[in-house]
């Protein structure tokens, strides 16, 4: 899986096992590089993708080599994620599920307070004590704290 | 691999000679390179044609600005379709 250098083409050249790398993986990496590189890929015998990473401008035999070996940590990075999401899959349908459902107009009226229960609210009422300012509530009992220490 | 490669075109004196793209069509859908085909439609004339297990990309009236990358530039959207819309 060595990156292959050709300074003609400008490019370096890396054949990944998608044995090892399933596809999705080697496509993800790619995407990553396309900012920075022509990225060519063809299917090769034995379950093989050939990923070629053309310099946009030219690029050294060092450069080139780099790009390659990056790729491959790339494609570590991409296995990894590609993982962790397959893990995590239903999970996710779970919580997006979850969200989606709470959304659902119908399930925030079930929520919210029916309307003979509102009229006999008045907002003057103030039972949690919403409206008394935080020096009223806090700030004696502070200050009296902060004296008894000293 | 996939390569670009120029071809000499006895039937148009002005402008670059055209340049075709060979892309494995075991990796890059149908859908993608049509995509790609229309956003670079402005740039120049092209026609897509298989050929066994490869879409050949052929580039003709390229816009002279963009005829150095047209080619590569094209394989990048079109890869990029293939994650952005499987």
């Amino acid at each position: 899986m060595d990156p292959k250098v050709d300074r003609q083409a400008n490019a370096v050249n890396v054949v990944l096992d998608e044995g090892v790398f399933p596809r999705p993986v080697g496509l993800a990496a790619a995407y990553r590089f396309l900012e920075r590189c022509y990225v060519q890929l063809e299917r090769r015998p034995g379950r093989r993708l050939a990923v070629r990473l053309k310099g946009k401008a030219p690029l050294d035999e060092d450069v080139l080599r780099g790009l390659g070996e990056e790729f491959h940590n790339e494609l570590v990075n991409q296995l990894v994620r590609h993982q962790v999401s397959e893990r995590t899959d239903q999970l996710r349908a779970v919580i997006v599920g979850r969200a989606l459902l709470s959304a659902e107009p119908a399930e925030a009226a079930a929520a919210a307070p029916a309307a003979d229960d509102a009229a006999c609210l008045d907002y003057l009422e103030d039972p949690l004590g919403i409206a008394v300012p935080w020096e009223e509530k806090h700030g004696d009992k502070r200050k009296t704290t902060r004296r008894g220490k000293k | 691999m996939a390569t670009s490669a120029r071809r000499p075109d006895a039937g148009r004196s002005s402008g670059p000679p055209p340049a075709e793209l060979r892309l494995d069509a075991e990796v890059y859908s149908e859908a993608a390179i049509e995509r790609a085909r229309r956003a670079f439609d402005g740039l120049a004339t092209i026609a897509v044609r298989r050929s066994g297990r490869y879409h050949l990309v052929r580039f003709s009236k390229v816009s002279p600005d963009a005829a150095a990358r047209l080619p590569d530039e094209f394989g990048n959207y079109a890869l990029s379709c293939l994650l952005v819309h499987p």
